[in-house]
């Protein structure tokens, strides 16, 4: 009967109670968008240093990841590989040859990240080739170099150029060679562009005298979810020379800060709930006071102040629920078709992509985003409807009927 | 008027509580705006301050396309006239050589970046010889002993008073080689430089480069920031028949001002938002109070009051709770943006390792500018008026006879 009381009183005043939901709904579409954006960056930036080069997993020598000179190389690579073999769930894996050094042209030099990739199996666990704006992929013939835009541009180098790449070796000498581009990509991230390079394994390994070792296995696994177990898996079949490492170890602060935005997510619900606050009192306060008598009349045949009490913060908490399921659903329909598309941000995409997000951002929809959205206007309804419903059953019956 | 705003004014605290909610929901939005966008421009004035005074100073002048490609061949000799135009616009001036070049220790090496300064004036534009970590700086420009970068020296596994080989390409494209001493480290937060930087004499860098007496880039200091444009214009205008041209520091850190214009968009954008819900809020009290009324404007309307007369009353009656709102907004504001710029927040643990991570100083400043408090008085003002027109439009729309037969 209350339910029925109160879905009967919204709709008395209709134009007001439309009022109240496009406001619910305006403020949810919007916050839902806000949100989604703000987790599909920060998860962009994620995935996109995964799929450039950090994968899921990486194995070195103990101690490679916090110094990252030449001489941290696998002790041996046999046990690594067998081990990889011998774990379920890991899709691909490559080996790479890591080195800091110089690469310089006629025109100028800069520092680099050195990688040495064994084409075919690096192509299945990165992405690099899908960025490529100029020319292929390593092939696997020697002497071939995949560099950057922003470095290809700072050294003035086209395709077939040649560059020149120093780098320590093993015994502490610098080793050189000489590489002709075949490739230049652009990622998403212009830190990455700016400093990243790729040769055949074969030749980093000459190059730096590192005879067959390697700096490091990256590999990708099916299931993400399952990390934590592959990685226990691999430990375990290797000795404590090694480090397996999953990319949570290796990006915690990425990591982190995706958990750091849901909770500033919650102060944008919680801010635009209070907005919403204001109205939702006085709308509830405004219809409370056009119905004096007839809660007075409601009081004076015996409907007790709780019931009264309740229907109030019934009528609120039922605008708030029509208001979010069709602020939810236009949410819903706004961000569809953006997380198909993306929204470019082309205008900033100098400063996305020094972050490593790329100018187009895909929001991403969380289950907490859906919890916050649906949640938060109930609830504040409720809390605002408290007080017009206190002042409600402060009426007196006798005054309230003779109200006018 | 007179009597239109007397009867506004009344009208206002006929339904005390209703408006006072108004009020309150108007407060709400002025405060907020002033406070959030206090925060935003505050933290960004802080962080652009600390950026440029660190190494890239408000301006610098170079070759034309040095920016973009920043090759040793786009070097200049500065003569006599650009030193009497920087004497004249511009509060301190260093010049500059910049390199890349490989650094080796022992077994190790390290791709650098060098930068060839001399101390002397380079302690009048920057602070970087204030983020001395450990040792000490080196006091001339042509000695052969360098600071480095904190974290470049642990990379190196080398110590202060290390002897090291730095590799650069020439001038001519041929490699240079020198031997140096490491006399200091410095520590400045921004791991690229931490990471990568070796900084040694001018004279040193340009003897190693072969590049005789030219050099790459004048950093420029000057009093403020809002001294920037009109300096730049300045420069530029008597720069313009040379090949040399005066970057600001937008131009030299275009990833820090897009940054900033991105989180600056998205700031306004939730404010928007907020302005938004709080309109809605504002124009159901209005329209309630109108609906109302309907009988009373039914009878002013009858004994020959002109509805645009009516219709300025709502629009009076709305700006009273708005204004009200937006004073004791401003003030509440003003007070918050106050103690901010007293007691920055200073970020702790997980999200100033964040800050860190981005190059962004871990702290939240405010500001007290004016331009923040009349852009919120505006747009809530703004906001008040689009609320009113529908219920305006209600008004006019009002037939004597109908309304005072409302019930």
């Amino acid at each position: 009967m209350l339910f029925q009381l109160a879905w009967r009183n919204i709709w008395r005043n209709r134009r007001r109670s439309y009022i109240v939901m496009t406001s619910i709904i305006v403020g949810l579409v919007s916050i839902i968008l806000m949100d989604t954006l703000s987790i599909g960056m920060i998860t962009q930036m994620l995935d996109n240093q995964i799929g450039s080069h950090i994968t899921h997993i990486q194995i070195h020598k103990k101690g490679f990841h916090d110094n990252k000179i030449i001489q941290n190389l696998l002790p041996d690579s046999g046990p690594v590989e067998k081990a990889i073999q011998n774990t379920p769930g890991i899709t691909d894996a490559s080996p790479r040859v890591i080195s800091f050094g110089l690469l310089s042209s006629a025109a100028n030099s800069t520092g680099i990240y050195l990688v040495g990739v064994e084409p075919e199996t690096e192509q299945k666990i990165t992405n690099t080739a899908d960025f490529l704006v100029e020319g292929r992929y390593l092939n696997g013939k020697p002497h071939e170099i995949v560099i950057g835009l922003k470095l290809a541009e700072k050294l003035n180098v086209g395709l077939d150029d040649k560059v020149v790449a120093l780098a320590s070796a093993r015994d502490g000498t610098v080793g050189s060679d000489v590489f002709r581009v075949v490739g230049i990509f652009q990622s998403p991230s212009s830190g990455f562009d700016k400093t990243t390079i790729l040769i055949p394994i074969g030749n980093a390994q000459t190059m730096l005298s590192l005879g067959s070792s390697v700096s490091e296995f990256a590999m990708l696994v099916e299931d993400p979810k399952q990390l934590r177990r592959i990685k226990q898996r691999i430990s375990a079949q290797l000795d404590d020379r090694y480090e397996v490492l999953t990319y949570e170890d290796i990006l915690p602060l990425l990591v982190m800060q995706v958990d750091m935005y849901k909770e500033i997510m919650v102060v944008f619900y919680l801010i635009v709930g209070i907005a919403m606050i204001f109205g939702i009192v006085n709308t509830m306060l405004m219809s409370v006071f056009e119905r004096v008598n007839e809660i007075g009349v409601l009081m004076a045949i015996g409907m007790r102040n709780s019931r009264i009490f309740g229907m109030i913060i019934t009528e609120a908490l039922m605008l708030a629920i029509c208001g979010t399921i069709l602020g939810t659903m236009g949410g819903l329909l706004v961000y569809w078709p953006l997380s198909e598309t993306g929204i470019d941000f082309s205008i900033f995409s100098e400063s996305l992509t020094a972050f490593g997000i790329g100018a187009i951002v895909r929001p991403v929809l969380t289950l907490e985003s859906v919890m916050n959205s649906i949640l938060v206007i109930p609830v504040i309804s409720v809390l605002a409807a408290t007080y017009p419903a206190y002042r409600a059953i402060r009426l007196e019956p006798i005054y309230a009927i003779r109200h006018v | 008027m007179k009597l239109l705003v007397k009867l506004a004014w009344r009208n206002v605290w006929r339904n005390r509580r209703r408006s006072i909610i108004t009020v309150l929901a108007v407060f709400f939005a002025t405060a907020l705006s002033i406070t959030m966008r206090g925060l935003q421009l505050g933290t960004y004035e802080v962080n652009i301050r600390f950026a440029v005074s660190m190494f890239s100073g408000f301006l610098q002048v170079q070759e034309e396309g040095y920016q973009d490609n920043p090759s040793l061949h786009l070097s200049f000799v500065p003569d006599q006239t650009l030193r009497a135009l920087l004497d004249q616009q511009v509060t301190a001036y260093a010049p500059r050589v910049y390199a890349d070049g490989l650094i080796s220790f022992k077994n190790n090496s390290l791709g650098t970046a060098i930068f060839g300064i001399s101390p002397a004036s380079e302690l009048t534009v920057t602070d970087i010889l204030n983020k001395l970590d450990t040792g000490r700086f080196f006091g001339s420009d042509s000695t052969n002993e360098i600071v480095v970068g904190h974290k470049l020296l642990q990379n190196l596994k080398a110590g202060i008073g290390d002897r090291v080989v730095i590799l650069a390409q020439g001038f001519d494209g041929s490699l240079g080689n020198m031997l140096f001493d490491i006399v200091g480290t410095v520590k400045t937060g921004s791991g690229e430089f931490d990471g990568m930087a070796v900084f040694m004499g001018l004279q040193t860098l340009q003897e190693l480069v072969g590049m005789g007496d030219r050099i790459n880039v004048i950093a420029v200091s000057l009093n403020d920031l809002d001294d920037i444009e009109p300096a730049a214009a300045a420069m530029n205008a008597r720069l313009s028949e040379t090949s040399l041209v005066a970057l600001s520091w937008d131009e030299l850190l275009p990833e820090l001002k897009q940054a900033i214009e991105f989180d600056d968009v998205s700031g306004v954008l939730t404010l928007g938002i907020l302005m938004l819900i709080v309109a809605f809020g504002v124009l159901n009290t209005v329209l309630m109070s109108v609906t109302e009324r309907f009988r009373e404007f039914g009878i002013n309307l009858s004994i020959g009051m002109p509805q645009s007369r009516l219709a300025a009353l709502v629009v009076i009656e709305t700006l009273f709770m708005a204004l009200i709102g937006i004073c004791i907004g401003l003030a509440v504001g003003w007070c918050v943006n106050y103690y901010f710029v007293e007691n920055p927040i200073m970020m702790t643990g997980d999200y100033a390792a964040m800050y860190e991570e981005y190059g962004f100083l871990p702290r939240l400043d405010s500001s007290l500018k004016t331009s923040i408090f009349t852009k919120s008085t505006l747009s809530v003002l703004v906001m008040a008026l689009l609320a009113v027109v529908f219920p305006v439009y209600k008004v006019l729309k009002l037939e004597p006879l109908k309304g005072i037969r409302y019930t």
